[in-house]
């Protein structure tokens, strides 16, 4: 297990396949959901996309710590990635270079105007395993 | 509470992909990709198999009661399902259940080779063995195709 995102890892953020996070209330129910794009910021940051869910915030807000798992488009190696919220941006480089990917993403989709950002949320990585490595599972 | 009619018909697919998500001692939820779904007879508990390298990633503290959900996308157009529920049991998948996840993961691949992706690389893995069958009780049922109002709980 490792805290920094490597070389091979950022094909995983080219927002070709949709991530999954998965969050958890403090009561200890998980919420499960797709969402756009996670962004690569440096090897210890990342931020993920917020346009609807309303569960993952509320769960975020409650317990800031939970996982996204991302899928290189070229290895379809799969990587489980925690995360602990840093910070929520609605301007800036940041939220700017997300806004474009999100509206690239959507036009591939066919989902032009469904898929309006709200704010960039900046993780800190806290940790990453690796569950599937070139087509095997871990 | 009832399986929604909408999720019963994903059992019907071969578009979907299937991520099952709990909570470990930490506090931080514990994910893995699943082969499939079914919903039993009496219509409350659903059993998804998984393969058992997978499964070993949310296998710690899996205690009966333990909250878990399933999440369920379709690749075709993200239409998408969460069931809430609680863990009950797991086992070997049985034969009958290893042939439902062979056919559906195989479609999958050729949809998903059809939208000129590889479908190999995204689904192969799932065929795996051996398979684990985990049975829950379903609690809730969400709607969370991407959309305005995504989250409603399904009620019917």
């Amino acid at each position: 297990m490792t805290s920094k995102i490597t070389p091979d890892m950022l094909p995983a953020f080219q927002g070709i396949v949709p991530p999954t996070l998965a969050t958890a209330s403090a009561d200890g129910i998980p919420n499960i959901t797709y969402i756009s794009h996670v962004q690569y910021i440096d090897e210890e940051h990342l931020a993920i996309s917020r346009q609807f869910f309303n569960k993952t915030w509320k769960n975020i807000d409650e317990n800031p710590v939970f996982t996204v798992a991302v899928t290189c488009p070229e290895t379809f190696s799969v990587w489980k990635i925690n995360l602990r919220y840093l910070a929520e941006e609605s301007e800036g480089p940041i939220f700017d270079e997300m806004d474009m990917m999100i509206q690239a993403i959507a036009s591939m989709q066919g989902l032009e105007g469904i898929f309006k950002l709200k704010s960039a949320v900046v993780c800190k990585v806290e940790s990453i395993e690796t569950l599937v490595f070139n087509g095997k599972i871990v | 509470m009832y399986i929604s009619d909408k999720i019963k018909k994903v059992t019907t697919s071969s578009d979907f992909v299937f991520w099952t998500a709990k909570v470990g001692k930490d506090g931080v939820c514990d994910m893995a990709r699943v082969s499939g779904f079914i919903v039993d007879e009496d219509n409350e508990r659903v059993t998804f198999f998984i393969p058992e390298s997978f499964f070993k990633h949310i296998r710690s503290n899996l205690l009966p009661g333990l909250n878990i959900s399933l999440l369920m996308v379709s690749v075709k157009n993200f239409e998408s399902y969460q069931i809430k529920g609680n863990y009950i049991s797991h086992k070997n998948s049985s034969e009958e259940n290893i042939d439902y996840c062979r056919l559906k993961v195989l479609k999958a691949i050729d949809i998903v080779n059809e939208m000129g992706m590889n479908g190999q690389g995204i689904f192969g893995y799932l065929l795996e063995l051996p398979s684990i069958a985990v049975t829950f009780q379903c609690r809730e049922c969400y709607l969370q195709t991407p959309k305005p109002g995504t989250g409603t709980k399904l009620t019917d």
